[in-house]
């Protein structure tokens, strides 16, 4: 079934263009991360979907109804941010009570559990928490909440390293539990991407990639040699970015190499290695030059 | 352009805001917890208040009522023309045998006494005395009579003189309540928001002097009146 | 997962329960207000009105909940204006919100506070009653009280609270046409300065008493015109304020 689905879907801000021409869909129950630079689109995105904010062209369903003002996607969707304005007066016990009350599916067990193994005090108010802890706490109510569809926008901020394992860890283990669509979206790709099903990069203002991690992995090749074995031996191929390393570079390309050429490349001395999710993404999302290099090589 | 039009909209403004950042600091600072006591307490408090007010306003009964005023007459002029007076405006009649004359005095200079003085076309030794309460008259929200609330010493008679003894200075304080008037536009009993308007009318002394017996008037002349005869 | 489905009461409700929980802190406020201003009132208008004769010194001290009136007044536009803020928006849209329910929620929360402010600012008067009959003097209670005037106490009651609701939705309907526009604020701003007595405007010839328009409710002394014309005109502003309400977005950042 299609949760989610956008077509020629544009937004704009007061003539400034923050999303153009998105289409893709998203089926249930699949992880789904949203990847893409600063600037690229991402939470503007998620808030469109989530039904906070309109399109400004195009259409966008979720639950196959448009999302803002719909009483059944805001009833399904839990959107969960580093900003949630979470009533000054109140504590986190009665903050985590208002959710329970609201959320059909909210899972009192698991967010007290979480609540515990974090070590989050109740009795304080959300905003004397520690920065990792205030993003702690709204990604226990992210996953305590069950919603069909979960949102998540940069929920890691402020966390430290464990606290992200942990977090990605619980996520995982919930959904297999209960599985249901999350929409995650991060700067940090390498740790999530245990978790991830999907991948949809969002590069200046428009998709450039929707589909599975694996697949995008698998697009991509990493060169590293001198300048003149790579110049000499991707001859007719596109390279995507290029890196100098000391003495060696490494190039990565798109992977339209044949076993034979693969071979060749290793005669000649180039090392060739299958690239981490985390270049591929970069790869994808950095024009092919030698990215920030370039401003000091000039 | 008046000075209470600038004046005005900016004083409200800054109320405005004084509230918005009551609110604010408040918000702030207080766990929901502190709240509901903060409310807990007020409410009760204002709970206890209406009961103990309504019981005392219940029990209470020395308050004077508004008068019926019509029925009140003015005693000076019905002494001249020789109207009735109702009795609840006296406060006693006495009479006093005296023997050949009388002087009248005082022992305050300044007072605020009138004595009417009437010939009895008839001889005899025995005045009558007739003391009047003063009438007090306050406009607040509605009229009231207090003239009962007004105390004061009766003259003093001693075999041919009467004296208009001195008066010690005497306090009658009221507290009164009104609702506010912005709110009570649909009640039955309007309220019209005046405190302050009075009238008190001098204590009177009509005393009622056989023909024969002879006066001697120690007062200045705005203390008496002489009734005239009705011939 | 299969979908929950709700309707717009269940929210509505839940809502309003979330609002009251959240924004208790704007009673905590009327009440110190109010509580301030009693004390201030202590001794009455503080100038005893009377007068004296020789032998008799009359003083007469009024007490009165005028000032707890006006003073409340103040307080409910800062109402209006709170639950228009994008903050109190984005608050309502954590949990299961649209803009229908969290506009209809939010004129619950302004009944509900408007009634207990209309309550507490009638009672703030049993306050002042009891502090005129503990001082000396000959106590007049000058417009009866619950047991005396049940009507009249309840009429109080009444008046006071849809005043309360009259401000604060129009100060909310105001507030979110500004926030949809900015510019929106430029037609109140002429507004007021249309409606004020002896306005910047009066040279152009344009003259404009804002008094007629407080008139217009304060001469009412008929409980149920005075319904129907606060009621109509609620009515009316209440449902204009859908219109910007459905347009403004939530977390803009």
């Amino acid at each position: 079934m299609t949760m989610i689905s956008l077509r020629k879907v544009s937004k704009k801000f007061s003539r400034v263009p923050a999303l153009t021409d998105i289409t893709f869909t998203i089926e249930e129950n699949v992880i789904t991360g949203i990847v893409g630079r600063n600037g690229a689109g991402k939470t503007t995105l998620l808030k469109m979907i989530a039904g906070f904010q309109k399109t400004s062209e195009g259409e966008l369903r979720v639950f196959d109804e448009n999302p803002v003002g719909s009483l059944l996607v805001s009833a399904n969707t839990i959107y969960i941010d580093d900003a949630m304005s979470y009533p000054k007066s109140m504590t986190l016990e009665e903050l985590l009570k208002e959710f329970s009350r609201f959320y059909a599916n909210w899972n009192e067990e698991i967010a007290m559990r979480l609540v515990d193994y974090f070590a989050i005090p109740l009795n304080t108010r959300h905003r004397f928490l520690s920065k990792g802890k205030r993003s702690t706490f709204n990604a226990i109510v992210g996953i305590a909440a069950r919603c069909p569809l979960t949102i998540f926008d940069e929920p890691t901020v402020g966390m430290d390293l464990a606290a992200r394992n942990d977090f990605y860890r619980a996520l995982l283990k919930d959904y297999i539990l209960l599985p249901r669509t999350i929409l995650l979206s991060s700067h940090y790709i390498d740790e999530m991407k245990d978790v991830l099903e999907d991948l949809l990069v969002i590069h200046r203002k428009q998709v450039c990639y929707h589909g599975s991690v694996s697949d995008l992995q698998e697009a991509h090749l990493s060169l590293r040699g001198t300048k003149e074995q790579l110049t000499k031996g991707t001859l007719g191929k596109t390279a995507v970015s290029k890196t100098t390393r000391g003495l060696h570079e490494e190039w990565i390309m798109e992977n339209d190499f044949s076993e034979a050429e693969r071979t060749e490349l290793i005669r000649q001395g180039i090392t060739n290695a299958a690239v981490s999710l985390n270049d591929a993404y970069l790869a994808l999302t950095e024009q092919p030059r030698g990215g920030i290099d370039d401003v000091f090589n000039a | 352009m008046t000075a209470s039009a600038i004046v005005l909209p900016v004083i409200i403004v800054i109320i405005v805001l004084f509230v918005w950042g009551t609110q604010r600091a408040l918000q702030n600072r207080c766990t929901r917890k502190t709240n509901f006591k903060v409310i807990i307490v007020y409410m009760t408090f204002l709970l206890v208040a209406l009961i103990v007010a309504e019981i005392y306003e219940q029990t209470t009964k020395s308050y004077p009522t508004a008068n019926a005023s019509k029925e009140r007459v003015d005693v000076g002029k019905a002494i001249l023309s020789d109207k009735p007076i109702p009795e609840n405006q006296l406060i006693t009649e006495r009479v006093h045998e005296v023997e050949g004359e009388l002087s009248i005095k005082t022992e305050q200079i300044d007072d605020d006494f009138i004595i009417y003085i009437e010939r009895s076309l008839e001889d005899g030794n025995t005045v009558t005395e007739r003391v009047y309460k003063p009438s007090v008259t306050w406009i607040g929200d509605k009229s009231y009579d207090l003239s009962e609330y007004v105390d004061f010493d009766l003259p003093v008679w001693k075999e041919t003189e009467v004296v208009m003894p001195f008066q010690p200075r005497r306090e009658l304080v009221f507290t009164a309540y009104q609702d506010s008037k912005f709110i009570s536009q649909a009640a039955t009993n309007q309220v019209r928001g005046f405190y302050g308007r009075n009238r008190m009318l001098y204590r009177i002394v009509h005393l009622v002097i056989p023909d024969n017996i002879e006066l001697d008037i120690q007062l200045a002349p705005e203390y008496y009146v002489e009734v005239p005869r009705n011939s | 997962m299969s979908l929950t489905h709700r309707t717009t009461g269940e929210v509505v409700k839940q809502q309003v329960v979330f609002k009251l929980r959240s924004n208790v802190t704007v009673f905590t406020v009327l009440f110190v207000i109010q509580a301030i201003v009693m004390g201030l009132m202590i001794d009455g208008l503080s100038v005893p009105v009377g007068f004296s004769m020789s032998n008799i010194d009359f003083r007469w001290y009024t007490f009165t909940n005028d000032r707890i009136v006006i003073a409340s007044v103040f307080w409910a536009p800062v109402v209006g204006l709170l639950m228009a803020t994008p903050r109190q928006r984005n608050a309502s849209f954590m949990y299961v919100s649209t803009p229908v329910t969290d506009n209809l929620a939010n004129f619950c929360f302004f009944g509900i506070a408007a009634i207990i402010a209309g309550i507490t600012t009638v009672l703030s008067g049993s306050v002042m009653k009891l502090v005129m009959f503990m001082k000396d003097g000959n106590s007049i209670i000058e417009t009866p009280g619950l047991i005396a005037a049940p009507l009249d106490f309840f009429s109080r009651i009444a008046v006071m609270t849809l005043y309360f609701l009259l401000v604060m939705v129009v100060v909310y309907t105001c507030m979110l046409f500004v926030q949809m526009n900015y510019l929106m604020i430029i037609p109140f701003v002429l507004l007021v300065l249309f409606s004020t007595n002896s306005s910047v405007l009066e040279f152009l010839g344009i003259e404009g008493n804002i008094t007629s328009i407080f008139d217009y409710f304060y001469r009412e002394s008929s409980f149920g015109l005075f319904l129907v014309k606060t009621g109509a005109v609620m009515v009316i502003v209440s449902a204009f304020s859908f219109f910007p309400s459905a347009r403004i977005e939530v977390k803009q950042s």
